[in-house]
């Protein structure tokens, strides 16, 4: 196990029996806002390319989580204000939160992002992930639908914003940021649940690099899977 | 002069074998045009995904598919010459059209309209197939072309000889009037309902309709040259795609695994736990590569056939540009012949 996951692991044990001491009922807040999604225009931004991990910018997990905590315990403190009958947050909730920062840990990992970009579609690859996509189209954003969640992605400003909804209300927001030379990116991953009073935030730093020019001219074809050549490639 | 010789040159080309394929029966029977299918593909990009279409697999499946339906007419012998055309024709003695409605694997829909020269329509018709999930019993469709085969054969057998040369007349007519609308403009009419009325008939071995038939004879070769294209074309890809159809109905297996899957809505876990929202996050995304998996093939897919394909559909528009530009020659020099030959004589003795 890494060491950043063992310290990871050791602070959210940590909290948990911090929050076991307290063992104190919260009220449930409502999920936080969405982020207001504003008609889609077409590609205002153009992320197209290899993008790797700028793992000394990136949030430290362990800090995010301590400050998702105290928010957590904040946001619990100030119902209680409002509520005496109410004392506190439940283990339930440190540990939802502990979940969600822990799936948000999970979506963030890969340290490549490959991006695709035409007039109508984003296409982010990822490593042991599918690739989010993104369509937009004259008539305005197109959601990806499937029996198991909804993606659909919009624009705020030069920002892309893809928005996943899975069942039970389970959100994934990722927020695309690309800087004014276009050569490093944010990206602001929110995953937020009804289970958890506040969501959790991960932020991910990258730059874009070039990838080398392969050796060999490959394409993939049905009947013979990959053809490589070393000239051009003539089936 | 050269416009003279070069009709010549392109009369000499009617002489040439037809490659068109012909029933082996010399009995009458009626000549049977289809064009490649309509691949019915949405204007809005945008519905794409949602419908599943891969706009250029279903026009490549436009192309493949006549040839089967034509394999399964000529297998009736209830045709004489049984060609596919790239575009539908409207003087053909029998006229198929068809629109790909549906094909994904597992099912094929097709909307099947046959027309024959008096306007009358045989079949407007809606013929599905579907492939059995676990035997893959009827695994190339082919019922659907052979019902189609039988419905079109049994009307074509009941015909008649007078209905098989009625039908062979209107169709050099129908093509006359439209290689040579002055000379053949009165002859049908066109019914309210589409059907179409004979007003008068040419006078036996009337030069101009001879003419008429030559010059689509010519066509014909033409034609017969794009659908040998066409045939190189099937059995070079044919199995390429019969590789994507496999896939497909494999990838529409995995994704009602998933379904399966998802399906378990009890996993055991507490709702607030990591391993429960993981596993909300996995069902998705294995329902997306999967999905995402099929885009991929549908791209190798085409990088096999796409070569191909667009080198047929090369030769087929420089034969169709060849072609209409021959259209245009014969269509004045048959106009000019017809002026000569309608023109009173001088001095009204008759010609010396």
């Amino acid at each position: 196990m890494p060491a950043s996951n063992t310290r990871t692991t050791l602070l959210l044990i940590s909290l948990t029996f911090c929050v076991g001491l307290c063992g104190c009922a919260a009220p449930r807040m409502p999920p936080p806002p969405e982020p207001e999604l504003p008609p889609g225009e077409l590609m205002r931004a153009n992320l197209a390319g290899s993008w790797e991990r700028d793992y000394a910018r990136d949030d430290d997990v362990n800090t995010t989580l301590q400050r998702a905590y105290n928010l957590l315990a904040k946001t619990v403190s100030d119902q209680r204000l409002g509520n005496p009958s109410r004392t506190g947050m439940s283990p339930r909730q440190a540990s939802a939160l502990v979940a969600l920062a822990r799936l948000a840990e999970l979506i963030t990992r890969p340290d490549v992002l490959t991006i695709s970009q035409t007039d109508y579609e984003i296409s982010v690859s990822r490593k042991d992930d599918f690739s989010m996509l993104c369509q937009f189209f004259d008539s305005g954003p197109k959601s990806t639908n499937s029996p198991y969640g909804r993606e659909t992605c919009a624009w705020q400003g030069r920002d892309l914003v893809s928005v996943l909804r899975l069942p039970e209300g389970l959100k994934v927001v990722h927020q695309f940021t690309l800087s004014d030379d276009e050569e490093r990116m944010r990206v602001v991953t929110t995953v937020s649940s009804p289970i958890s009073p506040v969501p959790f935030t991960l932020r991910r730093f990258y730059r874009k690099f070039d990838r080398l020019p392969p050796e060999y001219n490959c394409i993939e074809t049905l009947s013979m899977k990959r053809v490589c050549s070393t000239g051009d490639l003539e089936l | 002069m050269s416009s003279w010789l070069r009709l010549c040159a392109v009369l000499l080309v009617v002489c040439l074998p037809s490659a068109g394929v012909a029933s082996q029966d010399l009995s009458p029977r009626i000549s049977v045009s289809i064009a490649v299918f309509d691949p019915a593909i949405p204007e809005d990009p945008s519905v794409y995904r949602d419908l599943e279409i891969f706009p250029r697999i279903r026009e490549v499946e436009a192309m493949l598919w006549p040839f089967q339906l034509r394999q399964s007419l000529i297998d009736t012998n209830a045709f004489r010459m049984v060609r596919v055309v790239p575009e539908p024709d409207n003087n053909a003695e029998l006229s198929v059209v068809a629109s790909i409605l549906q094909s994904d694997g597992f099912t094929l829909r097709l909307h099947v309209v046959a027309t024959d020269a008096m306007g009358g329509t045989w079949r407007d018709h809606v013929y599905e197939a579907t492939i059995d999930k676990e035997t893959r019993v009827g695994a190339d469709f082919q019922a659907v072309f052979d019902r189609i085969a039988e419905d079109l054969s049994s009307g074509a057998i009941r015909l008649e000889v007078a209905d098989v040369d009625k039908l062979a007349e209107v169709s050099v007519l129908r093509y006359a009037q439209d290689v040579a609308p002055r000379a053949f403009g009165d002859f049908l009419s066109k019914n309210d309902d589409g059907t179409i009325s004979i007003l008068r008939l040419p006078a036996r071995d009337d030069p101009m309709v001879e003419r008429a038939r030559m010059v689509r004879e010519t066509e014909f070769v033409i034609n017969d040259v794009v659908d040998e294209g066409f045939v190189e074309l099937y059995a070079e890809i044919s199995k390429v795609h019969d590789l994507w159809r496999e896939y497909r109905r494999q990838n529409q297996i995995y994704q009602a695994e998933n379904a399966r899957r998802a399906g378990d809505k009890d996993d055991g876990y507490d709702r607030a736990s990591f391993e429960h929202l993981k596993r909300l996050y996995d069902v998705y995304k294995w329902d997306r590569t999967t999905v995402q998996e099929q885009d991929r093939l549908a791209v190798a897919f085409t990088n096999e056939v796409g070569p191909r394909v667009e080198a047929l559909e090369a030769r087929i528009a420089e034969l169709e540009v060849w072609i209409d530009s021959k259209y245009a020659e014969w269509n004045r020099l048959l106009e000019a012949l017809f002026e000569v030959e309608m023109r009173p004589e001088p001095d009204g003795q008759g010609a010396l």
